[in-house]
């Protein structure tokens, strides 16, 4: 009894812990809406980067943050490929690629959104591999016929997005985990809309 | 530092079950009135969805008794968040009730963990496309709207 009350302490303690470090990056990235408290409130000061002014190493609610946020930018790089190779679907897509930048600003508040990413081909998972340019050629109701197999393969990149935010929320806690688990319902609700503009 | 260790009290965790299991029922109620409003695709598919909250109903009233709570049981009358007079605001209604869904689910995953934070983050992302489908856009922050950068 005893032991699992301080088992039960500690766990706490460290949920605790991990839920400040969590609040921090998502508290910086923070405004009010409806509220006018904080005016000043313009979401550019980083959580990520007061950790590191305070002398402590990253917690591993940063370091998540930090990964998932990688995978942001290259879906943020992604769209922007798409976007060049067909400039008729800036209008569906545009939307779509600033959601991506949203995230990647609250998961690591001041994060370069514009720059070229290290790489312009998604890291998220090395078993998807690009529609083939035959695979949705068929179906042309709403895009071209060139445009499909792009809809096709963003939409393929966010499913496969929203299923790695559920792995990513089960390796963190508190509000990064809330916040996780809402990116991943973006990243979904992506994927049915890209899935829908292809056929 | 492991993210999965038990991360709430039990009362916080029953009462972000609770307040699931308040959403679905709303949602399930929601649904019931906004099908009439709607045409005979829009009502296929809104039945569809109704079947998917009473499903997860279930789901989260088999979560509390496994916890020893009992789910409260479904208000006689709601106050539906919107007025419901024809297709327009039928499809509104159900877009505000699924991101009522989805912010409560975003609240179990904050308090929950492992299989159920998984569960959790599998209903807010039906829940996001759902919301998506009756208002033809997707949202950055599905669950959180109003509480985040949007």
């Amino acid at each position: 009894m005893p032991e699992a009350a301080a088992r039960s302490v500690i766990s706490r303690r460290t949920a605790l812990r991990a839920m400040c470090s969590a609040a921090l990056v998502v508290v910086a990235g923070c405004r009010p809406s409806g509220h006018s408290a904080d005016p000043t409130g313009d979401g550019t000061s980083s959580g990520v980067g007061t950790a590191a002014a305070n002398g402590r190493g990253p917690s591993a609610s940063e370091v998540t943050a930090h990964r998932i946020g990688e995978d942001e930018k290259a879906l943020i790089a992604a769209y922007d490929d798409a976007m060049a190779a067909n400039p008729e679907l800036a209008a569906l897509l545009g939307p779509l690629r600033a959601d991506h930048v949203k995230h990647l600003l609250a998961l690591v508040p001041g994060a370069p959104t514009s720059g070229a990413p290290t790489s312009s081909t998604p890291s998220l998972k090395p078993s998807v591999p690009p529609a083939p340019p035959s695979s949705a050629s068929t179906s042309t109701a709403l895009a071209s016929p060139s445009a499909s197999p792009v809809l096709d393969r963003l939409g393929s990149l966010e499913h496969d997005a929203a299923a790695a935010r559920v792995d990513d929320v089960m390796s963190s806690s508190g509000s990064l985990a809330r916040l996780v688990a809402s990116i991943g319902g973006c990243e979904a609700a992506h994927a049915a809309l890209l899935q829908g503009a292809a056929r | 530092m492991s993210g999965t260790t038990s991360s709430a009290a039990p009362d916080e965790l029953i009462a972000a079950l609770l307040a699931v299991a308040g959403a679905e029922n709303a949602a399930i109620y929601g649904y019931s009135v906004a099908g009439a409003h709607l045409d005979a695709h829009d009502r296929a598919v809104a039945r569809g969805h109704y079947d998917t909250h009473r499903a997860q109903l279930q789901a989260v009233s088999g979560w509390l008794s496994d916890r020893g709570a009992t789910p409260s049981p479904p208000p006689a009358v709601y106050a539906l968040p919107k007025r419901v007079t024809d297709a327009a605001s039928a499809s509104a209604l159900l877009v505000q009730l699924e991101e009522t869904t989805a912010a409560r689910y975003a609240d179990l995953v904050a308090v929950a963990d492992g299989s159920l934070r998984r569960a959790a983050a599998l209903a807010l992302q039906g829940a996001a496309v759902r919301q998506e489908r009756w208002s033809g856009h997707c949202v950055p922050f599905p669950g959180l709207t109003g509480r985040l950068p949007s």
